[in-house]
């Protein structure tokens, strides 16, 4: 068969697949109302730029440079960590004046805020106000220079900078209209303190017109980031204003990198996992894989304790970080297996135990309707596997220690939020939302260690909670969760024996809220109506371990 | 030029339209356009799962500047060149959206291809980037030469070169591939 026959039968089958695929319940629900979604997504973009613009010439206005920086360096720096002593004491300290954040980093004494479209970032210092104040950011950037940018990174503060990645469009300098190019940018924390746009310390090139990166990792020297072509970079950034080159490429991923000592893990979508030495190549050049391995899909790496864990349809699989030294295909070194069409989310581990979360979605008879299409209802079925990493490190074809299992009905099969909640303190939590009648959304906080035999366990302890959409952070024997317009505060030991707890601090919130981040004494999170939100304790409880 | 779906004598049709280059709706440009721009990200990605996702974010950047593309002569070809130029990443933005789509890969609605089209596609996508978007163009959308030099924003001539090379390339891959 000719080149030509084949490509005309490929694009017909092509068509075809495309044509079910636009007539399948899952592609009508992606598409659902997007035509409408597009225009919400431009109006808030507008609006959010317009704001920030505002928000900084005003705080300027007001202020000037000489009070911004007063204002900044008279803050007090507390040196406690939020316990469960001192949390009801948690009040708020200070607010970023941004227009909306979409999550925020911690680290080295600033907090850096982002935002989602719009990829704006903006510098605050950690301590910036007095109790109860307003900040205004020391610095902003807006990480996608061209109009059209849509894509960037989780920024990541390593070594003074912060260090996120993002995307321009052209028509600006050498890319024309329609073309994209994704870079990785590096800006000082310290870059300036009146608020204005800070020029990024470097930018990585685009490699070939590419290098597009969901996230990136950092050792401080270092920075390692995932392109378009299935590549990973290693970049070793100089001096400020220069092009920061590569130093090491090889076709391999799009998930992570995670680094675990001289080893960089990436997973490449899709089907494979690869592992190279930080170290292999200084001269630009491709890299062999130390070794590598197949997966069946999609899969985001997680490593602990020299150990690599990936899920993926109907497995989970463990592999030394140290398993092969010479483009090796790896076998895992335990895994365990559903059918193919369960679904397994990321892994965790905590406290010595690996847990793995399978989703059955078993449809109902039901549909949901709107904008002219259907999609069917039915209830997911969440099984939880705790396994002891002792025994998958040595290799033993292990049972888990225990299970549990939660349903939620009423759903369709891309709702539920499908993800291991959270571990920690010798505790497992698991949020549940169940839609049928006389159900309510709860939290259940189980044992870490609750049974070694492969049996069910039953929750500690209990609390209602608005839905399992909810974000759940542990720490310092502290869950906190946040929930619709408040946040609450559990005590992790609150209960043992299935009893219904009480919080112990709770606090409004303003709507939109992201995730919750603990830093010292802080508990930090970004929303979408209030930017930059920051509790601190009163500073009177001081721990032994200090810190803030 | 007087509009003459003003004085209702004449029927507005696409020829009409294009005459008075009456602008048209994102709406119906999505309509028309979104199955042929996810196939198109499907051959250059290799991924059907995400090739949706390419589609839907060039949709978005025309979305943005519509008024402006409307006017273009060819708004089409100005979202297969931005879904060319992305459709080489996998990399999807943030975690969440990549467990999205892999729960949406999760439903029986995404096809196996035919195995004789997979080994097509994925010998496709081996070539060099360029070959491959012009190979795709021009057997998945029958694309004549000019049409996909438009849309590349290359010369003819570049499209020519690539599309022999491209073909040389394929046939020998085949070829191997048959013979093993």
């Amino acid at each position: 068969m000719n080149v030509d026959t084949r490509a005309r039968q490929a694009a017909t089958d092509v068509l075809a697949a495309v044509d079910v695929m636009r007539r399948s319940p899952a592609g009508i629900e992606s598409r659902a109302g997007s035509i409408e979604g597009f225009r919400t997504f431009e109006a808030r973009r507008r609006r959010t730029q317009r704001a920030v613009a505002v928000v900084v010439a005003v705080a300027i206005a007001a202020l000037g440079f000489a009070g911004l920086l007063r204002a900044f360096r008279s803050a007090p720096v507390p040196a406690n960590k939020i316990t469960p002593d001192n949390v009801n004491r948690l009040e708020v300290a200070w607010r970023g004046s941004i227009p909306r954040a979409d999550g925020a980093v911690v680290g080295e004494g600033y907090v850096v805020a982002y935002a989602y479209p719009t990829d704006n970032i903006s510098g605050f210092l950690e301590d910036c106000a007095s109790r109860g104040g307003d900040c205004a950011p020391l610095w902003t950037a807006d990480v996608t220079v061209g109009e059209d940018g849509t894509l960037s990174s989780t920024p990541v503060i390593s070594d003074g900078h912060v260090l996120v990645g993002g995307e321009r469009c052209g028509p600006t300098g050498e890319l024309k209209e329609g073309e994209c190019a994704s870079e990785l940018y590096s800006f000082p924390l310290d870059c300036r303190t009146d608020g204005q746009e800070c020029p990024p310390r470097w930018v990585a090139p685009k490699a070939g017109g590419v290098l597009m990166m969901g996230s990136v990792a950092t050792d401080g020297t270092y920075v390692y980031a995932s392109g378009n072509q299935l590549d990973v970079y290693r970049f070793d950034c100089g001096e400020a204003g220069a092009t920061c080159e590569k130093a090491w490429t090889r076709p391999a991923g799009s998930f992570g990198p995670v680094l675990w000592e001289d080893t960089v893990i990436v997973a490449q979508d899709p089907g494979h996992l690869a592992a190279f030495d930080v170290d292999c190549r200084s001269n630009g050049g491709e890299c062999e894989p130390l070794w590598r391995a197949k997966l069946r899909s999609y899969g985001e790496p997680v490593v602990a304790d020299g150990i690599v864990y990936i899920s993926d349809w109907g497995v989970v699989a463990a592999y030394p970080v140290d398993c092969g030294t010479q483009n090796t295909v790896c076998e895992p070194l335990w895994a365990e297996t559903w059918a193919e069409d369960v679904w397994v989310a990321k892994p965790l581990v905590s406290d010595g135990i690996l847990y793995v979360l399978a989703d059955r979605f078993v449809p109902s008879d039901d549909v949901v309707c709107g904008s002219g299409s259907c999609v069917p209802l039915g209830t997911h079925v969440w099984t939880y596997h705790a396994y002891s990493v002792d025994c998958v490190a040595a290799g033993d074809p292990c049972q888990p220690l225990w299970t549990t299992e939660t349903r939620e009905r009423g759903l369709t099969p891309t709702q539920g939020h499908g993800q291991i909640d959270g571990a920690g303190s010798g505790r497992f939590y698991i949020t549940v939302s169940d839609r049928s009648p006389g159900a309510s959304a709860r939290l259940l906080v189980f044992d870490s260690r609750c049974r070694t035999d492969g049996g069910a366990c039953t929750p500690d302890w209990t609390a209602p909670i608005a839905t399992s959409e909810s974000t759940l952070l542990v720490g310092h024997d502290l869950v906190f969760i946040s929930e619709g317009r408040e946040v609450l505060a559990y005590a992790a030991d609150c209960g043992t024996s299935g009893e219904t707890c009480e919080p112990i601090w709770r606090a409004p919130l303003p709507a939109g809220t992201t995730e919750l981040v603990i830093d010292g004494d802080k508990l930090l999170f970004g929303s979408k109506e209030d930017g930059l939100t920051v509790f601190a304790t009163d500073g009177e409880v001081t721990s032994e371990e200090g810190g803030g | 030029v007087a509009d003459p779906r003003r004085e209702g004598a004449l029927p507005v049709t696409e020829e009409l339209k294009a005459e008075l280059r009456v602008p048209e709706t994102f709406e119906d440009f999505y309509e028309r356009e979104y199955a042929r721009v996810v196939a198109l990200a499907f051959t250059l990605s290799g991924s059907r799962s995400g090739a949706e996702d390419l589609a839907q974010e060039a949709f978005l950047a025309a979305h943005r500047r519509w008024a402006k593309i409307a006017s273009y002569d060819r708004p089409d070809a100005w979202v297969r060149r931005v879904v060319s130029n992305a459709a080489v990443s996998l990399v999807r933005r943030r975690v969440a959206e990549l467990k999205a789509l892999a729960r949406l890969g999760h439903q029986p609605v995404v096809p196996e291809l035919p195995p004789s089209s997979e080994e097509f596609w994925d010998e496709v996508r081996a070539l060099p980037r360029r070959q491959a978007q012009v190979l795709a163009l021009h057997y998945l959308e029958d694309r004549p030469v000019a049409e996909i030099a438009q849309i590349l924003g290359v010369a003819v001539g570049t499209v020519t070169a690539h599309l022999h090379a491209g073909r040389t390339a394929l046939a020998r891959r085949l070829q191997a591939e048959e013979e093993a």
